[in-house]
């Protein structure tokens, strides 16, 4: 008898790879029938069918991105952070030329007020 | 302004986002690749695209956004990369691992072993998706995945390409796709049952 079910039904094996294939792809005409039959029979795969149903939700859910963001475990890296604020520190150079830059720029805007209208 | 001082303020701007915004990008890529050194790489080539193509960014979204952005790209990439290239090591590795998985949940005739069975779970297991706690369980049976198991799944949900164009750009059949999907998730499965609704 179960070995009847086996050829007709597919086995439990085979049932689960086809409730995968199914979350992917079309399932050819007879596939979908025999799954079907199966999980109708077999109690234990119907359950499997619904937790991998469930799970596809829960993962997909946990992908949507910066709205679950509260879900991922903070995980800090203080020394890579300070190794990439130095390299930029180091291209916004020393304080000097920093401000002999923006005191050009003061002084462009000084002129303009007196005499670019 | 002249062009130093744009680049400065460039360099600035990028300083600012390192500090609002570098923990939560390194958390997420940690996440999303259970690798301590890939996720280093995939942040640091972040703030570089960022502070390369800064003039694209113009404040048309929030910088967090773009960031985050930026960033699944690079994550994409990754597994790409991960699943493309299985090493013999890592196929080798899965090949085993399947075996081992099938022969612990299925006889000789592809029926669940009896202490296998997969159980009902309660009733509010429709409400895991807003517990946090829940989702470090499935983070964490997410991470004992063999490599090419976890890139699989990844794929399957990151990207919102059709699988049918996955399977032809990563250069792998359609079977083969979900039959690795398959073994990934009554891994997954077996998991979750064992340290949440076990425990």
């Amino acid at each position: 008898m179960k070995h009847i079910m086996h050829k007709l039904l597919l086995s439990c094996k085979r049932a689960g790879e086809l409730i995968e294939k199914q979350s992917l792809f079309q399932l050819r005409w007879n596939e979908q029938l025999q799954l079907r039959m199966h999980v109708r029979i077999c109690k234990f795969c119907a359950i499997y069918q619904q937790q991998s149903i469930l799970l596809d939700h829960l993962i997909r859910h946990q992908m949507m991105e910066t709205g679950d963001l509260k879900l991922v475990l903070p995980v800090k890296n203080e020394l890579l952070k300070s190794k990439i604020i130095l390299h930029l520190d180091e291209q916004i150079g020393s304080d000097d030329e920093a401000e002999y830059y923006s005191s050009l720029d003061f002084l462009s805007i000084q002129v303009c007020k007196y005499s670019c209208i | 302004m002249n062009q130093k001082s744009t680049k400065i303020n460039t360099a600035e701007t990028i300083k600012h986002w390192v500090l609002m915004y570098f923990d939560s990008l390194y958390s997420w890529a940690i996440y999303k690749t259970s690798s301590k050194e890939s996720a280093e790489d995939l942040v640091q080539e972040t703030f570089l695209v960022a502070h390369q193509s800064f003039d694209k960014f113009e404040g048309k979204s929030d910088a967090k956004t773009w960031l985050f952005a930026i960033l699944k790209n690079k994550i994409l990439d990754y597994h790409r990369k991960q699943y493309r290239n299985p090493e013999a090591r890592a196929e080798r590795q899965s090949q085993y691992a399947s075996g081992i998985l099938f022969s612990s949940l299925f006889n000789e005739h592809g029926e669940w072993r009896a202490e296998e069975v997969p159980e009902i779970w309660p009733a509010e297991s429709d409400h895991l998706l807003d517990n946090p706690e829940f989702n470090s369980t499935l983070q964490q049976c997410l991470k004992n995945l063999p490599n090419q198991w976890f890139s699989a799944v990844q794929l399957k949900f990151i990207e919102e390409k059709k699988p049918e164009l996955v399977c032809k750009e990563l250069g792998l059949s359609q079977t083969n796709y979900w039959q690795i999907i398959h073994r990934a998730k009554l891994q997954l499965r077996k998991c979750i049952q064992l340290n949440w609704f076990n425990s």
